[in-house]
């Protein structure tokens, strides 16, 4: 298995007026491809904070993040972006969909600034057929169901081919059954395609056997399997 | 990017609209006002360089407040150089056939007196003579026969033979002119005389002096020497008055252009404030934009285009509805608006660059997001 995504040392602090929220304290993660992970921990654990510092959202107080060996903490505001674009994808809690536009051009909206391409549009249809949306490609974000408007979520995520997926809390807003469904899709393009993923959850029903799980609590690493 | 920028757009239409109506009235200001004293402008140098020759006036006087004595033609007469000094008497029209004309003031029109012997002795053989396309000049300096315009021959149903009475006064059209300047057809041309009874002018007075001198080339020195010469008077040239009236209407224009700049101001500010509003809306958006790597000058040309798109759509629809408002005004003027290409293309590059100044600010605003706290914003 090869290394893909490393946290070493994370530290992760906020100021909220004078005090100063410690978020991470001292967070060693390693990720490696091919890889189902689950974080879970209560509210204010720090796993939300850990997805951000993986996924180059934000830069960490201290530590370091690590890329294929490469430290994030060493690119600019430019090389994170593409890093963004081109390696990871996320998939948040809310309903994240531009209200305005189509199923498939949610999907398209990763690849807008470096110009949609018909073979872009061609494997958008694709992997919304993937996830269960082939017949309402045209249909926009308030003619969807919340499973069905995660699922685009998902598919947007995975549009630029990256290698991994952070999800945060992607079930959350769900019910149990499209919960369940939503992470069947998840599942299957684990399989079917290799690609990582990183799911931050309350919900441990979801947790299968032989899945990673990462316990959190008070912003440190409680458990791992 | 165009279409998720013009679909953002349409996503809240009321602000949409709200904003290409206010950057629209501003550009309509701009077409009406600059085209209004465009119109003036050529109306006025058109109707000074058929004239010809150099025109007296009262020294203070605008036009109709101007009073010359006799001895003053007389005067100037005798200026060497001088060819032919032909009196003109104006008088306000306010009744035609006893009705109150629908507008007031001097664009119903004015009576102009001449002496139709000195006329004819002008380098240009009089204007209105020139100019008759039916019937005949006068003949008498107290008859009671008018000459209309084509215009008024069309409005009042008269033609040559036809009896008007202005100010109480019945005449009988011997004649119908067209000029083709919208000023000098405002004309009812009567015998001087008759002018000046209806004006309770004294005989020999009268408003202005056309003074015609025997070498064109010599216009503005002789008009220098008259005012040399006569006291209380001014003599111009047709340049010289061209260039005066030109002043004026700079002046004008500056002035136009100031409420028309505070409207774009007001135009620009609408601009900002609708993309202010949408980025504050979609702070979610843009956050969630930047977690799926779009880099920050991407974000400054999503909300740039969007302003710019309501540039452009503010321009267009500013255009035409000013371009339609003047066509209706032209109908109730006594001259035309001119509404030119370059001022149509100069309305448009403004409204764009408006729209582009309109979404900078807000474009920086929304690039400067946070990702991590716009996402989660509530």
């Amino acid at each position: 298995m090869i290394k893909m995504l490393e946290g070493k040392d994370l530290h992760k602090y906020f100021k909220m007026g004078t005090t100063t929220v410690k978020a991470l304290r001292g967070v060693d993660i390693t990720l490696e491809s091919g890889d189902f992970t689950f974080i879970v921990g209560p509210s204010g654990s720090g796993k939300t904070t850990l997805l951000d510092l993986l996924g180059a959202l934000s830069r960490p107080t201290k530590g370091r993040v690590l890329y294929k060996g490469k430290e994030l903490n060493k690119f600019n505001d430019y090389q994170l972006s593409m890093f963004r674009r081109k390696k990871v994808g996320f998939v948040f809690q809310s309903y994240n969909l531009n209200r305005s536009l189509t199923a498939l051009e949610n999907v398209l909206v990763p690849i807008q600034p470096q110009g949609v391409t018909q073979k872009d549009v061609k494997r958008a249809k694709k992997l919304l057929k993937e996830v269960g949306l082939g017949k309402r490609t045209n249909h926009k974000p308030t003619q969807l169901s919340g499973g069905e408007i995660q699922r685009v979520t998902v598919a947007r995520a995975i549009v630029n081919q990256p290698d991994i997926v952070l999800a945060d809390e992607p079930t959350g807003e769900l019910d149990t059954k499209t919960g369940e469904n939503l992470m069947k899709y998840m599942r299957k393009l684990n399989e079917k395609k290799g690609l990582s993923f990183l799911i931050v959850t309350h919900d441990t029903e979801y947790i299968e056997e032989g899945d990673r799980l990462i316990e959190m609590k008070d912003g440190k690493l409680h458990k791992k399997t | 990017m165009y279409k998720i920028s013009l679909k953002n757009l349409f996503q809240n239409k009321k602000r949409t609209i709200l904003a290409v109506i206010g950057l629209s009235i501003a550009i309509v200001g701009l077409i009406s006002l600059i085209s209004l004293s465009s119109g003036i402008r050529h109306s006025v140098e058109e109707s000074f360089t058929i004239m010809g020759g150099i025109m007296v006036l009262e020294e203070g006087a605008t036009g109709l407040d101007s009073l010359l004595t006799e001895d003053i033609a007389t005067e100037i007469e005798r200026i060497p150089g001088v060819s032919v000094v032909s009196p003109g008497v104006e008088v306000m029209v306010n009744t035609i056939d006893g009705e109150v004309p629908e507008v007031r003031g001097p664009m119903a029109g004015v009576i102009l007196g001449i002496d139709p012997q000195k006329e004819m002795e002008r380098a240009n053989g009089g204007i209105y003579n020139q100019n008759l396309i039916r019937g005949s000049f006068l003949r008498t300096t107290y008859e009671s026969s008018v000459l209309i315009s084509r215009d008024a021959a069309e409005d009042l149903e008269k033609s040559v033979g036809s009896s008007i009475t202005l100010n109480g006064e019945t005449f009988r059209v011997i004649g119908i002119y067209s000029t083709g300047t919208q000023f000098m057809d405002m004309a009812y041309v009567v015998p001087i005389d008759k002018a000046r009874d209806m004006g309770n002018m004294a005989p020999g007075e009268s408003t202005y002096l056309h003074v015609g001198v025997n070498n064109p080339d010599e216009e503005d020195r002789i008009a220098n020497m008259i005012e040399f010469r006569v006291d209380g008077i001014e003599a111009k040239s047709a340049s010289q008055w061209t260039d005066e009236i030109g002043s004026i209407m700079d002046q004008m224009n500056l002035f136009f252009l100031g409420i028309a700049s505070i409207a774009l101001l007001v135009g620009a500010i609408g601009i900002i404030n609708t993309m202010l509003m949408s980025v504050m809306e979609r702070t979610r958006e843009f956050g969630v934009l930047k977690a799926m790597g779009w880099t920050k000058e991407n974000i400054v040309k999503l909300v740039v285009l969007e302003s710019l798109i309501l540039g452009i759509i503010g321009g267009i629809v500013g255009i035409i509805l000013g371009i339609g408002l003047v066509e209706v005004a032209k109908q109730f003027m006594p001259f035309q608006p001119v509404i030119t290409p370059l001022l149509v293309i100069s309305a448009f590059i403004l409204s764009v660059i408006l729209g582009l100044i309109g979404g900078t600010y807000p474009a920086w605003k929304a690039a400067q997001l946070d990702p991590v706290e716009a996402i989660r914003m509530e």
